[in-house]
C-alpha cells in the first residue's frame, strides 16, 4: 500500500515539476495549474506503465486528483487479486 | 570545460536507456528538463489539428543529442488552415511541419461530405501557396484517424495522397513516411487527450518526424568512425581469439549494417587502440565475410588519444567535426571523445541493439541516393592521392599541369536538374549569393528563355570530380546577373572558378549579346573566404555587394583550362 504511494507520488513529481515530498491527499487539478490534460496523459502513460494495469475511459474522466489515482489503482488491484 | 560539454557523465549513464524501446519515454523526460550549452538553436513551427507534443517531446530530445535544440512553437488545433495560408508570419522559422488529421475536421463539422470536400480543397490550395511564400523546407505528415470511412471518404483520402506525392516532387514540400504498422491508433488517448496513437507507437513515429526534419534542417553528417575490439568482434586483437558470434551477440549484423551504410555514402574509418599492424593481420587471417580491410577509407589504429585521431580524421577528409559520427563500446572512450572533441556525434555501440539505431537514428538516415553519394568513397581516395601530389610539386603551376584538369560543360540539362538543386541547399562555403533555390526555381533556369543554368564537371588525371560547380543567370533586358554561383570546395583552388567564370562571360556577351554582367554578393558566417572571388576576377565593385563586369573589363591571369560541351 504504501509502496504504491511512494511510486503514485514520484510519478506525479515528476510530471508536475514539484517535490513529491509535498503531494498530499488535496493534490489535484483545479489547484494545481501545470496538470492539464496533457500531462494527465503522460501521468496516465507513466502510472498504466509502473503498475501494469489499464483504466477504461470512465474511469479516466475520474482521475483529476491523487486521491481518485489512489483510489482507483487499489480496486485494479483488488480485481487482480479475486 | 564541464559547463561546456554538451553530454555530461549522468547522461552518459543514462544514455543506454534510451535505445530500449520501452523506456525511451522515461529518458525523453529524464533529458527534457535538462539545460545544454552551445546547442545549436533551430526554430520550428508546427501547424497541425490533433495533439502532437508528446511525439515533438521526443522529436526534441532526440535533437538535444545530436547537439541541436528545437524551439518549437504549435498552432492551435482550429486554425490549420488559417495557420496554413499565414505562413509569412513564421519566415523567421527554419522549417515548418503540419500534422494534419483529415477527419478531424470531418468531425467537427458534423460528418458532412461537402464540408470534407471543402476542407481538402482548400487544403490543398493552401499548401501551395503556403510552399510558394515560405521558402525553407515544409514536412508533412498525415494521418486518417477515423477507422469507419465510407468509401466516398475514402476516395477523397487517397486522392490527397496522390496529390501531396505529386507536389512533393516539385517543391519544397517533403512527405513522411507513411506508416505501415498496425497497431497505432488508440481510441481511448484520442478521447481523453485528443491524442491519436498509442504510446508503443511515439517513438517510432518520433524518430520518423526526426529522420525527415534532420536531414532538413541539421548538417548531414558524413564520416563514420568504428572502434575494433569488441564493437567489430568480440575479445582484444593480438591478445586473444576474436569471435564474430558470442552467445549474445552476432556481429555480423554489424558489419552488414556497415556496409548498407558504406553504400548510402558514409564513409568508413577505423578509429582503434591497437597497432596497424595486428589489425591488417586480423582481416588477414579472419573471413569478414560482409566487410573487407578497404572498405574503410583510413585507418587509426595507434595509442593516441581517440580524440586526437577523430580530428585528425576530420582534417584529413575535409569535412567538418561535426560531420563525424564515432562509435564505441567503451563508456570512457566515449567520454574521452566528448571532452575532448565535443562535436563530434557519439554513439555507444549497444550489443544486439546497434541495428536498431541505425534504423532509427536520424544521422543514420540519407534520403536522397543520387550516384553522386555511392561514388563518394572513390572521390575522397582520389582526393588523397591529390593531396599527397600536392605536396610533392614545387609550386602551384606545376601542380596544376601535374593534375591535366578537364572541365565538362551540361548547359541547361534536365538530367542532371537533382545535382543543381542538391548543391543549392549544400554548399555553404564556395557560395556567393545562398540564394538557395528549391528545386521547382532551379527547373526554371532550365526551362525559362531568358535564364540559363550552367553545371560544370571537373575531371582531372586521379579521377572524376562530378559534377561540382553550378551556375545560374537571368537576362533582363541588356543586362545579365549572376542569381547563384557555387563551386564544391573539392575543387577551390585550381583555378577552376576562373575558367568557368571567363566561360559564362564569353557565352553572355555572344550568344545572348548581352551588355553588361551584374553580381551580387551575400556575406554569409562560412562564405568569408570568398567574398573577393568577383574583384580578383576583374569585376568593378559598385557599392558593397554589387559587381559590374562589362565587355570590355580587363581580366586576371589564370591558368586556362580546357571547356569541353
Amino acid at each position: 500500500m504504501k509502496q504504491i504511494e511512494k511510486n503514485l507520488k514520484i510519478i506525479l513529481g515528476k510530471f508536475l515539476n514539484i517535490d513529491p515530498k509535498k503531494i498530499n491527499s488535496k493534490t489535484n487539478t483545479t489547484n494545481n495549474s501545470n496538470w492539464d490534460s496533457l500531462v494527465n496523459l503522460n501521468i496516465l502513460i507513466e502510472v498504466e506503465k509502473k503498475f501494469k494495469i489499464r483504466f477504461t475511459k470512465k474511469e479516466i474522466n475520474e482521475l483529476n486528483s491523487y486521491t481518485n489515482y489512489i483510489k482507483y489503482i487499489n480496486k485494479k488491484y483488488a480485481k487482480l487479486k479475486k | 570545460m564541464q559547463s561546456n560539454m554538451r553530454i555530461n557523465e549522468e547522461l552518459l549513464n543514462q544514455e543506454i536507456i534510451w535505445y530500449d524501446k520501452d523506456k525511451a519515454l522515461d529518458f525523453s523526460n529524464f533529458i527534457k528538463n535538462k539545460k545544454f550549452n552551445n546547442q545549436i538553436k533551430k526554430k520550428i513551427y508546427v501547424i497541425r489539428n490533433y495533439t502532437c507534443e508528446p511525439i515533438f517531446d521526443l522529436v526534441s530530445s532526440q535533437f538535444k543529442f545530436s547537439n541541436y535544440s528545437l524551439d518549437l512553437k504549435f498552432g492551435k488545433f482550429d486554425r490549420l488552415l488559417k495557420d496554413l495560408s499565414e505562413v509569412d508570419r513564421y519566415k523567421e522559422c527554419d522549417a515548418i511541419i503540419i500534422s494534419v488529421d483529415y477527419f478531424r475536421f470531418l468531425r467537427i463539422e458534423e460528418k458532412n461530405l461537402d464540408n470534407f470536400k471543402k476542407f481538402l480543397k482548400l487544403f490543398k490550395v493552401n499548401l501551395i501557396q503556403a510552399s510558394q511564400s515560405f521558402l525553407k523546407p515544409i514536412i508533412i505528415q498525415s494521418v486518417c484517424i477515423e477507422k469507419k470511412q465510407t468509401l466516398i471518404q475514402k476516395k477523397y483520402v487517397s486522392k490527397t495522397y496522390k496529390f501531396l506525392k505529386e507536389i512533393s516532387k516539385i517543391t519544397n514540400i517533403q512527405i513522411c513516411e507513411e506508416l505501415t504498422f498496425k497497431k497505432i491508433y488508440d481510441k481511448r488517448n484520442w478521447d481523453i487527450a485528443g491524442l491519436p496513437y498509442n504510446h508503443e507507437s511515439l517513438k517510432i513515429i518520433a524518430s520518423n518526424f526526426s529522420k525527415k526534419l534532420y536531414e532538413n534542417i541539421a548538417k548531414p553528417i558524413k564520416v563514420i568512425a568504428t572502434d575494433l575490439d569488441n564493437t567489430l568482434w568480440s575479445g582484444v586483437a593480438g591478445d586473444e581469439k576474436i569471435k564474430f558470434k558470442t552467445k549474445t551477440v552476432n556481429f555480423e549484423e554489424y558489419h552488414k549494417a556497415l556496409m548498407s551504410l558504406k553504400k548510402k555514402g558514409y564513409l568508413l574509418t577505423i578509429v582503434s587502440k591497437n597497432n596497424i599492424n595486428t589489425v591488417k593481420d586480423v582481416f588477414k587471417i579472419n573471413k569478414f565475410r560482409f566487410l573487407k580491410l578497404s572498405d574503410f577509407i583510413l585507418i587509426k589504429a595507434n595509442w593516441r588519444p581517440k580524440s586526437e585521431n577523430l580530428k585528425e580524421i576530420a582534417k584529413e577528409l575535409n569535412v567538418g567535426e561535426d560531420s563525424i559520427v564515432f562509435i564505441d563500446d567503451s563508456k570512457h572512450e566515449r567520454y574521452e571523445v566528448l571532452k575532448n572533441a565535443n562535436k563530434i556525434r557519439v554513439f555507444p555501440f549497444v550489443e544486439k541493439k546497434f541495428v536498431n539505431i541505425v534504423e532509427q537514428f536520424p544521422e543514420f538516415q540519407k534520403s536522397v541516393n543520387l550516384a553522386e553519394d555511392k561514388k563518394k568513397t572513390k572521390m575522397y581516395l582520389d582526393q588523397f592521392k591529390r593531396t599527397k601530389a600536392k605536396s610533392k610539386t614545387k609550386n602551384f603551376n606545376e601542380y596544376l599541369k601535374l593534375l591535366d584538369q578537364k572541365i565538362k560543360l551540361k548547359k541547361n540539362s534536365i538530367s542532371t536538374l537533382d545535382r543543381s538543386a542538391q548543391m543549392e541547399t549544400k554548399i555553404n562555403q564556395f557560395n556567393m549569393t545562398l540564394a538557395r533555390y528549391s528545386y521547382n526555381e532551379v527547373n526554371k533556369f532550365v526551362k525559362d528563355k531568358n535564364k540559363t543554368s550552367y553545371l560544370f564537371k571537373v575531371e582531372d588525371k586521379f579521377g572524376d570530380n562530378g559534377y561540382v560547380c553550378s551556375v545560374l543567370v537571368e537576362r533582363i533586358k541588356n543586362e545579365c546577373y549572376l542569381r547563384s554561383f557555387l563551386m564544391s570546395c573539392r575543387v577551390i583552388e585550381r583555378d577552376v572558378e576562373y575558367n568557368v567564370l571567363n566561360f559564362i562571360l564569353k557565352d553572355q556577351f555572344k550568344k545572348y549579346k548581352v551588355e553588361k554582367i551584374i553580381a551580387k554578393v551575400k556575406k554569409g558566417e562560412r562564405n568569408i573566404d570568398f567574398i573577393l572571388f568577383y574583384e580578383k576576377f576583374g569585376f568593378i565593385k559598385q557599392n558593397y555587394d554589387t559587381y559590374i563586369f562589362k565587355k570590355d573589363t580587363i581580366i586576371k591571369k589564370f591558368n586556362k583550362i580546357k571547356i569541353i560541351l
